[in-house]
């Protein structure tokens, strides 16, 4: 929609504007005693032309001037320019016979040149006031994209640590320790100082929302020795990050639920030790990591996708398009692969708190 | 409670410490034998069937089965402690219905209070007091309130199917069972198809008739039968009966 019909106030600006520029005709075609002929044809003129000028809007939105096929456009953009020049020319002609219906005497003069001329000036007046609202058109979208890109990482935050902190989790791990602490004290010992320090790197990982892979990595590593001990051997880790791939910058808390997703709806539920893999790799100034674990197809109702959900939306918020997100299922195999741009440059969010 | 007096229990937990807890904080009750432990729903039916125990240590959030499903296919009727971590929706119904839950981690003065209330019970029963209460009625007062299941799940002979209801087309009653369609076979489940309704979304599931229950979104289209009664034609091609009234419901569900 055009963004002037959108405003009544800015609507009647506009219209307000043509008319004014109405004198700019009247001047031109205005003769000693036929001024009332002349101001009806002037000021009809204007509004028509003002009015028929609002469609070219969707045109120019069509046609960028700052894109790639800018010759184009162009050639485009003027051909619509004389065309309009065309058209305000015979709109005063049009005015006028519908004055002679009353007056058949009505006279204007013709100085052809001048009124073609004021027609072009209109005519790329109209459209460069239509790049003019697109312009500013798009600095609101960015605007609001940026704030709403503000709003989903902070959810994504509390998300994140929901997800995380989930309670089922810690209060599980809790148990997990009161009865390490009757069976063998020294486990117990290990897993209190386990689940302290992933409390403790999830907190702080709130506040810093770009990481090292090495330090995310470190996290989830965390987080799957605690899970060790509550299924005792029923999770086989096997780990290949490529050590490129462990310098490279993430988003922090983006690949620990993508791990306690794969332990949680993936591993937990399979009665049997299993395997999950973890692998890093760098490719083409890309980082590629992937998620992969058995799981038992029965158990799939009970499954849900928040924490994929939640990831998704994260990295449209800090990559915008240039991150991939690949979930592949299986007969009993799932696995997920995040496709990154190493510079992440682009990043909507974040960037310069990033040590 | 008397010397010979002897309670067997099951633990049932899928996390290995998780039932070494409830088996250590059980040896202070002489009285309580704990004959098994299952990592699993199903590993839970089998060894209740096996070792007919009198007391059931049952973890509600578990792998394949829930401690609820467990629940539906349990024979005898054992005395059912649960054990939860968090399920905020759970324990209010276990708090609205009186019934025995433990929180994890699970405290030993907790632990006491429920053993005592488990040993009044039992010595009660065993002196021909009311009989505990059967297994599938407790999964339904143990069930959440306003919510409606997603699954079902059945024995088809020493296996545990687990039939998730987005897959089912239609339920028949059959005397005591009811006849679960799905994937273009049929299970058995011992119920009533009048009880059961009760449990499944209305809008998803509909009776057209005295003895048959469908799903809304696999009714391709109606047709008449004979002189004066009509049959509904599933998406898959089977055909089942629609009474008046059924169809009257049917209607007033798609409007």
């Amino acid at each position: 929609m055009h963004p002037l019909l959108r405003a009544r106030g800015a609507f009647l600006l506009y219209i307000l504007l043509w008319a004014g520029l109405a004198i700019v005709p009247y001047s031109l075609i205005a003769l000693p005693g036929e001024e009332g002929t002349a101001l009806f044809v002037s000021l009809g003129t204007m509004a028509a032309f003002g009015l028929t000028a609002l469609p070219s809007y969707a045109l120019c939105a069509s046609l960028p001037l700052d894109g790639g096929r800018r010759f184009r456009s162009g050639l485009v953009v003027l051909l619509a320019a004389l065309s309009m020049m065309l058209g305000y020319r015979w709109l005063i002609e049009f005015f006028l016979a519908l004055v002679r219906v009353f007056e058949p005497e009505a006279l204007v003069e013709r100085r052809e040149l001048a009124l073609y001329g004021t027609g072009a000036l209109f005519s790329l007046l109209a459209l460069g006031l239509n790049y003019l609202l697109l312009a500013l058109e798009a600095r609101r979208r960015s605007d609001e994209r940026e704030t709403e890109a503000r709003l989903l990482a902070s959810k994504a935050k509390l998300d994140a640590l929901r997800a995380q902190v989930h309670p089922h989790f810690l209060f599980n791990s809790l148990n997990t320790i009161s009865s390490l602490i009757g069976s063998s004290p020294e486990r117990a010992r290990d897993a209190c100082v386990l689940l302290a320090d992933f409390l403790r790197s999830t907190l702080r990982a709130q506040d810093v929302p770009w990481v090292r892979l090495s330090d995310e990595w470190s996290l989830c590593e965390n987080y799957l020795r605690i899970e060790a001990h509550r299924f005792e051997g029923r999770i086989e880790t096997h780990v290949d990050v490529e050590p490129v791939a462990l310098a490279a910058w993430v988003p922090s808390l983006l690949l620990q639920p993508l791990v306690e997703n794969a332990v949680r709806h993936g591993l937990a539920p399979l009665d049997r030790p299993s395997p999950l893999f973890i692998e890093g790799r760098v490719r083409q100034g890309r980082l590629m990591i992937r998620i992969e674990n058995d799981f038992d197809p029965e158990a799939r109702a009970s499954t849900g996708g928040l924490g994929l959900r939640n990831v998704r939306a994260r990295l449209g918020a800090h990559y915008g398009d240039e991150a991939i997100l690949r979930v592949c299922e299986g007969d009993s195999r799932y696995s997920v692969t995040l496709d990154l741009p190493m510079d992440a440059e682009r990043t909507l969010l974040g960037r310069r708190e990033m040590p | 409670m008397t010397e010979e007096m002897s309670v067997r229990a099951l633990v049932v937990d899928d996390e290995a410490p998780a039932r070494r807890l409830i088996r250590e904080f059980l040896k202070e009750y002489s009285w309580v034998k704990v004959v098994g432990e299952a990592a699993s729903g199903s590993e839970a039916i089998r060894l209740a069937e096996e070792l007919e125990p009198d007391l059931l240590f049952l973890d509600i959030q578990m792998p394949k089965l829930t401690g609820l499903e467990v629940l539906e296919l349990l024979p005898g009727s054992p005395r059912i402690v649960f054990v939860t971590a968090f399920d905020e929706y759970a324990v209010r119904a276990f708090e609205e219905n009186a019934l025995d839950y433990l929180l994890k981690p699970v405290s030993k003065e907790r632990f006491a209070r429920t053993m005592a209330r488990v040993e009044a019970e039992v010595s009660r029963e065993s002196a021909g007091g009311a009989a505990a209460v059967l297994p599938r009625e407790l999964s339904q007062k143990a069930r959440p309130p306003g919510t409606y299941r997603t699954r079902l799940v059945v024995r088809d002979g020493a296996e545990v199917v687990v039939i998730v209801l987005s897959e089912v087309d239609y339920l028949q009653a059959q005397d005591d069972y009811v006849e679960i369609h799905y994937r273009g076979q049929s299970q058995l489940l011992r119920r009533a198809l009048r009880d059961l309704e009760g449990e499944l979304d209305p809008s998803e599931f509909v009776r057209v008739h005295r003895s048959y229950v469908a799903k809304v979104s696999r009714i391709a289209r109606i047709e008449p039968w004979s002189q004066n009664s009509k049959r509904l034609i599933l998406t898959g091609g089977q055909q089942i009966p629609l009474s008046r009234a059924g169809e009257a419901r049917l209607r007033s569900r798609l409007t």
